[in-house]
């Protein structure tokens, strides 16, 4: 049960039991004021912030579009007066908020979702209005470094996930105009502050949690397009870096008790590991990986490209301090997973150093099949119904994979289904009788 | 941003840009015409450490006999005389170089633009459509467009005629 629910339980409870002589009067008031009163309590009315944010969202949007339509009668001096309007009054709203309604969620939260937008239609209309050359990636540029400054002022959540959508669609539309993406890390490494404290206030409430899905979301998908790629397939030991950093930062919490959406980090740490480690079991995105293949042309970068080494190193020595403290923490179970940030620049290193590509697909498919045997094992042996559906789900996922793989010869398929099939029966006897003896 | 653009349309020098129009969509900022330049390639053999995509570079203008922009020559450093742009160098080929002027797009009434693509392409097909050009005011490197100007007329007084 929640503090908040807990207070207001007991609140509900207290005047029976003054009723019933189990308590007295005042040793009912010393209860209440110990606790605070629960309706005073952050009891946030969350039918009322989504209405809020909505609304204020739907209006900034169709002020957009508005503008969008290009009013070609308007004069320029006009045009330009029109444009700052939204701006003028969102910044009204705003100023209004912190003034008379700071602590409240709802009102911080819609000021912020109408400010962002008003801010991306101000700048909107003088570009239309002056012709203003540009593609769209420019325009995120400029629309996200004057949102920026708004999620602390108002400390508002929606700014900051519309902040972690926009840095995301810019370097994705950026990509195309050749230009390398290191001005990727400042404009994530600017709200990094924000989302540290948040996150440190309260992990698992749920504007902690929000700002963990969006700014985890944003990274994966960013990661990939800011790599300058001048060394083939250094997105996979990136990426395991990556997701296993995430899922050892998340085991610093206890989150034993939450469900899955609530440890972002974990969750998504952990799925996304075991999804990039199910991709690798193929041999194609080994192949022609390395320094061997470097390419630093004129297309690419060289700086960006030994950038893109510094973000691995970066990735591998904030794992090792999680793993050190994992192991301290006496969670080495968590290493399973963790293990990869390791194990997958090793690979990485063996197949460019002129190793066959085969043999790193061996290994992850090693890695899947040990992974869902011992999640299996376990789910079975502490009687976890999710760890064990974990295990069969990553078992049969490897299981199909393999059987349409057509790069194996029959006969090597055929054997090794067997093999393990005669494995999996033999591991049920031996449990059966086991049972058998247990009870 | 507002003030260098209106100094610009005030006091800058007029040139006109061979054109022609298509109708793009722009979520935010609403439909306009692509203006797709004669002029964004400039014939010539460039030094590559100078001329790598993407670097800022001057475009030295000059007219034609039809009184037409042209690109005498692209310098890496402002000339001190006559009318120049900033521009970006875009794809570099061995014997020619594309740039990237700094007046890409047109925006006009979400209905306009569409039609003006439609109209622009119907005249052109029957032949003597007399050829689209912005008119850009010029002053110290930067551009602005002032209109687009289709069959001698403005954009949106050419659609009108045709209505």
């Amino acid at each position: 049960m929640k503090r908040e629910d807990g207070i207001r339980w007991l609140h509900g409870q207290l005047p029976g039991l003054v009723e019933a002589g189990v308590l007295s009067e005042d040793g009912a008031e010393n209860l209440r004021s110990h606790y605070g009163d629960a309706k005073g309590r952050s009891s946030v009315p969350l039918a009322l912030l989504f209405l809020g944010v909505f609304g204020a969202l739907l209006i900034g949007s169709g002020i957009v579009m508005l503008f969008a339509h290009n009013w070609e009668a308007m004069t320029r001096p006009v045009r330009v007066f029109v444009s700052f309007l939204p701006l003028a009054l969102a910044q009204a709203i705003s100023g209004w908020t912190l003034w008379k309604h700071r602590d409240s969620t709802t009102w911080l939260e819609s000021a912020g979702s109408f400010h962002t937008l008003s801010v991306g239609a101000s700048i909107a209309l003088v570009a239309q209005t002056y012709h203003m050359p540009g593609s769209f990636d420019s325009f995120l540029l400029t629309w996200m470094l004057l949102v920026l400054p708004m999620v602390y002022l108002l400390q508002a959540i929606v700014p900051l996930l519309v902040y972690f959508a926009g840095i995301t669609a810019w370097a994705g539309y950026h990509q195309s105009s050749g230009d390398h993406l290191l001005l990727f890390w400042p404009l994530a490494a600017a709200v990094a502050p924000f989302v540290w404290s948040t996150i440190r206030a309260a992990p698992f409430a749920p504007r902690s949690v929000l700002v963990q899905w969006g700014g985890i979301l944003a990274l994966t998908c960013a990661l990939g397009m800011v790599l300058e790629k001048g060394f083939p397939g250094l997105w996979i030991p990136v990426y395991a870096a990556f997701f296993a950093t995430l899922y050892l930062a998340g085991g610093l919490v206890d989150g034993r008790e939450r469900s899955f959406w609530q440890q972002p980090a974990r969750g998504f740490g952990g799925v996304g590991a075991v999804v990039l480690v199910f991709v690798l079991s193929w041999s194609w995105p080994w192949e022609e990986i390395g320094w061997p293949h470097a390419r630093l042309g004129t297309r690419y970068d060289p700086l960006a490209s030994w950038w893109d080494g510094a973000i691995l190193l970066a990735l591998l020595t904030t794992a090792v301090v999680l793993a050190v403290s994992t192991i301290r923490r006496r969670r080495a179970g968590d290493l399973v997973v963790g293990s990869l940030a390791f194990l997958m620049p090793a690979v990485y290193a063996i197949v460019a150093a002129g190793v066959d590509p085969e043999l790193a697909a061996l290994l992850m498919n090693a890695y899947l099949l040990a992974l869902s045997v011992a999640l299996v094992v376990r789910g079975v042996r502490e009687v976890r119904l999710r760890t064990f559906n974990g295990g069969m789900v990553i078992f049969s996922a490897l299981v199909v994979a393999r059987f349409f793989d057509s790069e194996i010869s029959f006969i090597g398929k055929g054997l090794a289904f067997i093999a393990l099939g005669v494995a999996f029966l033999v591991c049920n006897i031996i449990l059966a009788r086991r049972k058998e003896k247990a009870s | 941003m507002i003030h260098k653009r209106e100094s610009t349309l005030h006091h800058g020098e007029i040139y006109r840009f061979k054109t022609a129009p298509v109708d793009p969509y722009d979520a935010f900022r609403g439909r306009y015409v692509a203006l797709n330049y004669e002029e964004s390639t400039v014939a010539g053999t460039w030094p590559r450490e100078d001329f790598r995509r993407g670097r800022v570079v001057f475009a030295v203008l000059g007219t034609d006999e039809e009184g037409f922009a042209v690109i005498e020559n692209l310098v890496t450093a402002p000339p001190e005389e006559g009318d120049f742009l900033r521009v970006r160098v875009g794809y570099v080929y061995s014997d020619r170089i594309r740039i990237e002027l700094p007046f890409d797009r047109f925006y006009m009434d979400e209905f306009s633009a569409p039609e003006a693509e439609r109209e622009f392409l119907r005249a052109n097909r029957n032949g003597g459509a007399e050829p689209a050009h912005v008119v850009a005011r010029v002053r110290r490197g930067f551009g602005v467009i002032e209109d687009l100007i289709v069959g001698g007329q403005p954009v949106a007084e050419w659609l009108e005629g045709r209505r």
